[in-house]
């Protein structure tokens, strides 16, 4: 199972180490050459302009899409081409974009989906107490037993991600969590997304377009643009960064 | 106020799962034991066993399309491949049927597995394309392999009966048959629902079939999964098969007829996939309402289709919605008063 780790992730502080990772579609090269490490604990930010590969890139980190080539390491071992569930046995866990849930069953049994067939599966007789405990850290206690079918969104993106901690990850990937969120909202899944990296001993990588509320999150930021990584930095820095204003808003002296 | 309603959604959803115990189960087979002491016209135990048979399959079909939500069609190969498997075992090998019957059933199960092979990497309607194009193709594979003995055109003939301690069931011993396959049917469906549903595997099948991407992402392998549904419902639909092999002694390609196929669709439309007991129901409906339209000939499968057409317009998840219909309706009289 174990392969020797290349050199890259001998540090023991990185989680998953990216090395010059390509995603093609056809011609279209989603991810070009992609190189950066995820570090044990940090709440990393990845944005970047529609169609910069973003998703992709979480989907190829997450087993759901194979890489076309590079290297992917997670905890020391390589992973590309690990379907996905083999991958959140692991320790990778991700939510989606467009909230997706188990519609005939309870908001409950939707979370211990996740316990049951994530890491430890089965083993040991607490799991009963791990869902609750999960659902009672993302604020679905009152209505744990209700159906899933009249869930609004941000019920069903509370159980999702209700679902995808349950499989006691260590890397979680959100994507897009804050899209479809009004002011409010965003800032009470802000917090519970800080209030979750405290709690947990957890490594959070979110996908997100709203920049400012992902600059309050992270620790760092990435830039994604054309498939390629602009920047990596502190969100102070990667804000102020005349490269990447220009991604986002045009060049300005075409301005 | 919000632990009240708390409870009473509480109470909702822990009924679905048990609004059918156990218990109530077994009770609904002991009085289908107790009547068939009484029941003793040739004919009636016929249906009867044909109702017992029929019901296996259904269940087997609801496991793999209405739990696992896999557009299976092939379901009736697997029928076949029982009762070919046990049907030749025992008439051209000398294989005894005790043992032949349960080899059919692996058989079948080992089919299931060819079947299941190349569905893996097809997705939702594709699936439902290739499975019916097996179904479509076994009759003819029938016909081109009669030379390894399996009477083409004709039929598999002369399929013997089963001999227990000495004891011959015969294709007349009708009440032997009757809880012969009563006993089977109501094994193979507990187990189904009570037991595989209800377990792991059971909550694997329901999360690939609501979000597979979901569940992928939380540790379920499509591919176990998937595999342990087709080749547990081809095991059972075959077990089904090589039972109705030796009662009726003949096999011809017509099991795997448009009637036939037909007829095992009408069931699951009727009783409704994915609840049980909607299936089963569903297959004890249509094998006497089958009978009953016996004498209406030509009418009879016109008559079938407007029954499908009018539960699929009056009661789209079928018959076993009627309950929680009327439980809706109790409810809401009950709320009001």
């Amino acid at each position: 199972m174990s392969e020797p780790a290349p050199a890259t992730s001998t540090n023991a502080d990185v989680l998953m180490s990216l090395n010059d990772v390509v995603r093609r579609f056809g011609a279209l090269r989603a991810l070009d050459g992609v190189t950066f490490d995820i570090m044990q604990g940090e709440m990393l930010g990845v944005a970047g302009p529609n169609g910069a590969g973003k998703t992709t890139l979480l989907n190829v980190c997450t087993g759901v899409l194979p890489a076309t080539s590079g290297h992917i390491t997670f905890d020391g071992q390589a992973i590309r081409g690990m379907p996905p569930n083999q991958c959140c046995q692991l320790g990778i866990a991700r939510t989606f974009q467009i909230p997706q849930i188990f519609s005939s069953m309870t908001v409950r049994e939707n979370v211990a989906t996740g316990a049951e067939f994530g890491i430890g599966q089965g083993g040991g007789g607490n799991i009963e107490a791990h869902v609750s405990d999960v659902i009672d850290l993302v604020g679905l206690t009152p209505q744990q037993s209700n159906s899933v079918t009249d869930a609004d969104l941000l019920t069903r993106k509370r159980i999702m991600l209700a679902a995808a901690l349950a499989t006691r990850p260590k890397l979680l990937f959100l994507d897009e969590p804050l899209s479809g969120l009004n002011a409010d909202e965003v800032d009470s899944f802000v917090a519970l997304f800080q209030r979750l990296h405290a709690a947990l001993d957890l490594t959070f990588v979110i996908v997100e377009h709203k920049v400012r509320a992902l600059a309050d999150l992270s620790e760092r930021i990435l830039i994604l643009n054309f498939g390629s990584v602009l920047m990596i930095d502190t969100p102070e820095r990667v804000l102020s960064d005349e490269r990447v204003i220009d991604v986002y808003l045009g060049t300005r002296n075409l301005a | 106020m919000k632990d009240q309603t708390a409870a009473t959604a509480n109470q909702m959803t822990r009924r679905q799962p048990s609004a059918f115990s156990s218990l109530t189960f077994w009770a609904i087979v002991g009085g289908l034991a107790v009547l068939g002491m009484f029941v003793d016209d040739p004919y009636m135990q016929h249906v009867l066993i044909l109702c017992f048979l029929w019901a296996i399959v259904a269940a087997g079909w609801d496991l793999v399309l209405g739990y696992a939500g896999i557009y299976n069609y092939a379901q009736l190969v697997f029928f076949a491949a029982g009762a070919y498997g046990s049907g030749m075992l025992a008439a051209k090998l000398g294989v005894s049927p005790i043992v032949a019957i349960p080899l059919g059933g692996i058989f079948a199960g080992f089919m299931g597995l060819l079947i299941a092979l190349p569905c893996l990497r097809l997705r939702g309607e594709y699936i439902a394309l290739f499975t019916f194009a097996v179904h479509l193709a076994m009759p003819p594979l029938i016909l081109k392999t009669k030379h390894w003995g399996t009477g083409g055109n004709t039929g598999l003939l002369g399929i013997p009966p089963i001999d227990l301690f000495g004891f011959t069931i015969g294709p007349r011993d009708k009440l032997a048959w009757f809880y012969l396959t009563l006993a089977v049917a109501s094994v193979a469906i507990y187990i189904i629902y009570f037991i595989v549903l209800r377990r792991r595997m059971g909550k694997a099948f329901v999360a690939l079939r609501d979000s597979e991407d979901f569940a992928r992402s939380l540790g379920v392998s499509d591919f176990r999964y998937k595999l342990l549904a087709f080749m547990s419902s081809a095991l059972i639909t075959g077990l089904a098969g090589a039972l109705y092999a030796h009662y009726t002694t003949v096999v011809t390609p017509k099991i795997l007829g448009n009637e036939f196929f037909l007829l095992a669709m009408v069931m699951l439309a009727i009783g409704g996939i994915g609840r049980f007991p909607g299936a089963v129901l569903g297959a004890f409906i249509v094998t006497i309402a089958n009978e009953l339209l016996r004498s209406a000939g030509n009418m009879r499968l016109l008559l079938l289709g407007l029954a499908v057409v009018l539960t699929v317009l009056l009661l789209p998840s079928g018959i076993v919605s009627l309950r929680e219909n009327f439980q809706r309706l109790w409810r809401k009289t009950r709320a009001k008063q």
